[in-house]
């Protein structure tokens, strides 16, 4: 699936943790695999959403992308202005060069500030950091110019972060980001932490941003309709593999993986007479140290046969642009789409 | 102290009234709640929602006396409660530190908090945190089992002894549906799940069998798929126990799911209180309005959201009148800038603090 015009092509990423060593002079080592084998592109102008549960290795992705993270396997390549850049055969100062074009918003704009730098000196750290600006007139310049885009006033960037709200601070958190001009940046959570009215401003900010400077996301989040809202293709993630990625209106009306469709029936829902009734997903999220043999769901997956627990299933593509790892994706595709989330309302209640 | 029945309706388990409640600070003096006053019925949900800041915690806070050393509770303030021998106390008027308030707290009113890692000590197992909490609250009566011991009579009798109290715990631990109870027993917080230690929080909360369950956040740091899994747990249990829940959270979509009654608040007052269907479905208040739209909803994905313009105010900074009016549109000048608006009944059990609705509707308190 690589092709010319992605932004950024990740092939078979892999992310291994050691977790000690085992056997006679502890000549084997044991890895928690954070993230086995990824394979997707990201285009330009694109928000890529990615979802799954806390431990499927989400923020990894998102870290071993910036090569925040040293990666085990695999190659992550952008493609700069034509010229192919391998992320990780750079050296540390052209890594530091190369930050300009990608960068970082966090999930919590409390603990991300430094307290004691104003928010004129966040905000310009990079452009000082990766040495862009000659002079400081020209710094200023631009810090004033993304805060003004980013809804902070002159008056806001004399203060420290103390005397922000948390959408405020989201706020800097975006400015910093965006000031270097880059054109991939990794949304880890960045709306998480923030109350719903709060969240809706952030996330139109940020497509507002998208449209003007062309840039493309790596949206991070647990919150499915926040993703859905955001994404132009969104990908799965289940322990440490991608399990489904297809575009937002393929993924949402018609989900392959039983693991897509439990995960969006348990979003709560408001709707008038009716009560939400969520298909229940029990257990949780196996320990990534010790994976479950074959497909990684199976232990929780109220559709699965013998051949789930044995053999892992494929990478597919079962309709242009959809892609699952599901032994039986084609079957299960009608099943899931019919079954419906919302029930009506039964008297019970008052 | 202790109050007549007659002040506190038969079917209302605790009624908080004219809650004020300020804090002393190094800058001055912060008012976190004014004026906010609900009830809860026996064997209800009230949920209470609002952004950060808005005195959902405070208010549940006062209602145990686990307020910090600042605070500054109004002398007007009551809080009744029905307690299990039927007498009714006023616990704003208890001391913090009194055997009276600590019976009651843990005992007859449980709390569960939002960080589940936060809210267990790290170097005691979870059965030995279980067992402190199931022997302080619970007495043993010949005979009886479990589930009766709600009764009246049950302070008279002994303490449960070291294994009685592991025999109860682990029935809860089973019961929040945690695998394995004898095992997690014995473990440690940081063997257990984000998941499991909710459960296991939920257990020691319900342990107790108390009347009222104050649940903090108790799916906000949780995935989706386990919050909808406590979720149903909380109900299953509420029904079993009949006890009553006040559930605090910020996400309107959770709320709806549990509560019977919704109060919304905005920097320490309730703007708004009612049937859960009414506020949900038809919010009279332009602040629920725009909360209820925020929420990004799988139907309609290509429209963009609607935020509620402006931030929320700092403490020290909180507008005069109607404390919503600077992030308002339908502000009236000259009126919602100074003047609190009153409590205004807008349709059965649903009130509204809004000066829009003065005109329409007279009959507020």
């Amino acid at each position: 699936m690589a092709s010319e015009q992605a932004l950024i092509n990740v092939d078979g990423l892999k992310v291994y943790y050691p977790v000690g060593s085992k056997g006679f002079l502890k000549k084997e080592t044991f890895y928690v695999k954070a993230v086995d084998g990824l394979n997707f592109d990201i285009y330009p102008g694109e928000t890529f959403g990615l979802v799954g549960e806390s431990g499927s290795g989400k923020t990894t992705v998102g870290r071993a992308m910036l090569r925040a993270q040293d990666i085990t396997g695999g190659a992550v390549t952008y493609n700069i202005n034509g010229k192919k850049v391998v992320i990780a055969d750079l050296s540390e100062a052209e890594l530091r060069k190369f930050r300009q074009h990608a960068q970082l918003i966090f999930q919590d704009p409390y603990s991300s500030l430094n307290p004691r730098m104003t928010v004129r000196d966040i905000i310009a750290e990079p452009l000082e950091a990766m040495g862009l600006c000659k002079t400081r007139e020209e710094v200023d310049e631009k810090v004033r110019v993304i805060a003004e885009r980013c809804k902070l006033s002159l008056e806001h960037l004399r203060r420290f972060p103390h005397a922000f709200s948390g959408g405020q601070r989201q706020r800097i958190c975006i400015a910093r980001a965006l000031v270097c001009d880059p054109k991939f940046v990794v949304c880890d959570e960045s709306v998480s932490a923030l109350d719903v009215s709060i969240q809706a401003e952030i996330l139109n900010l940020l497509s507002d941003l998208q449209k003007e400077r062309g840039l493309s996301y790596l949206f991070i989040a647990h919150d499915l309709s926040v993703v859905a809202h955001i994404s132009d293709r969104v990908a799965v993630m289940y322990v440490g593999n991608i399990v489904e990625l297809a575009s937002r209106e393929r993924l949402f009306l018609r989900p392959m993986h039983p693991y897509t469709k439990a995960l969006m029936s348990a979003i709560p829902k408001v709707a008038k007479g009716e009560v939400f009734k969520p298909e229940k997903l029990d257990g949780e999220i196996p320990n990534p140290a010790n994976l479950p043999a074959g497909c990684a769901f199976h232990t929780r997956c109220k559709f699965a046969r013998d051949q789930c627990s044995s053999k892992t299933p494929e990478w597919r593509e079962p309709e242009p642009g959809h892609f699952v790892a599901c032994h039986f994706a084609e079957e299960l595709a009608d099943e899931l789409a019919a079954a419906p989330v919302l029930k009506k309302r039964t008297s019970k209640k008052k | 102290m202790v109050k007549q029945n007659g002040i506190l309706p038969d079917d209302i388990l605790c009624s908080v009234r004219n809650l004020r409640v300020q804090f002393k600070t190094d800058e001055g003096i912060v008012t976190a709640l004014d004026d906010v006053s609900f009830a809860i019925p026996q064997g209800k949900t009230l949920g209470l929602c609002g952004e950060s800041g808005s005195g959902k915690s405070v208010s549940t806070k006062a209602m145990m006396q686990l307020l910090p050393k600042n605070a500054i509770i109004d002398p007007k303030t009551e809080i009744l409660f029905r307690k299990r021998d039927g007498s009714v106390i006023d616990i704003a008027k208890l001391s913090p530190r009194s055997n009276e308030i600590r019976e009651v707290r843990g005992g007859e009113i449980g709390m569960i908090f939002q960080e589940p890692m936060a809210s267990f000590s790290p170097v005691y197992t979870i059965g030995n945190q279980m067992s402190e909490t199931i022997r302080l609250h619970r007495r043993f009566i010949d005979g009886q089992t479990i589930g009766s011991q709600i009764a009246k009579t049950a302070q008279t009798s002994a303490k449960l002894s070291e294994k009685q109290a592991r025999e109860l715990g682990i029935e809860m631990l089973d019961k929040v549906g945690l695998s394995n109870a004898s095992l997690r027993f014995d473990q440690y917080p940081h063997e257990l799940s984000g998941g499991m230690r909710q459960r296991a929080m939920i257990a020691m909360a319900l342990s107790t069998h108390p009347l009222l369950l104050i649940a903090d956040e108790p799916t906000t740091a949780l995935d989706v798929t386990i919050q909808s899994q406590i979720l149903d747990l909380m109900q299953e249990l509420q029904d079993e126990l009949e006890m009553s829940i006040i559930f605090i959270t910020h996400d309107i979509g959770v709320i709806a799911q549990v509560a019977n009654d919704i109060a919304v608040m905005y920097l320490g007052r309730i703007i708004e209180h009612g049937d859960m269907e009414d506020v949900v479905f038809d919010p009279k208040h332009p602040y629920t309005q725009g909360l209820i739209d925020a929420i990004p909803s799988l139907d309609n994905l290509d429209e963009r959201l609607k935020a509620v313009p402006g931030d929320i105010p700092g403490p020290f900074n909180r507008p005069s009148g109607c404390s919503f009016n600077n992030r308002c549109k339908h502000k009236i000048d000259g009126l919602c800038s100074s003047v609190v608006p009153q409590h205004i009944s807008v349709g059965d059990n649903h009130v509204v603090r809004c000066h829009l609705f003065e005109s329409e509707t007279n009959n507020g308190q």
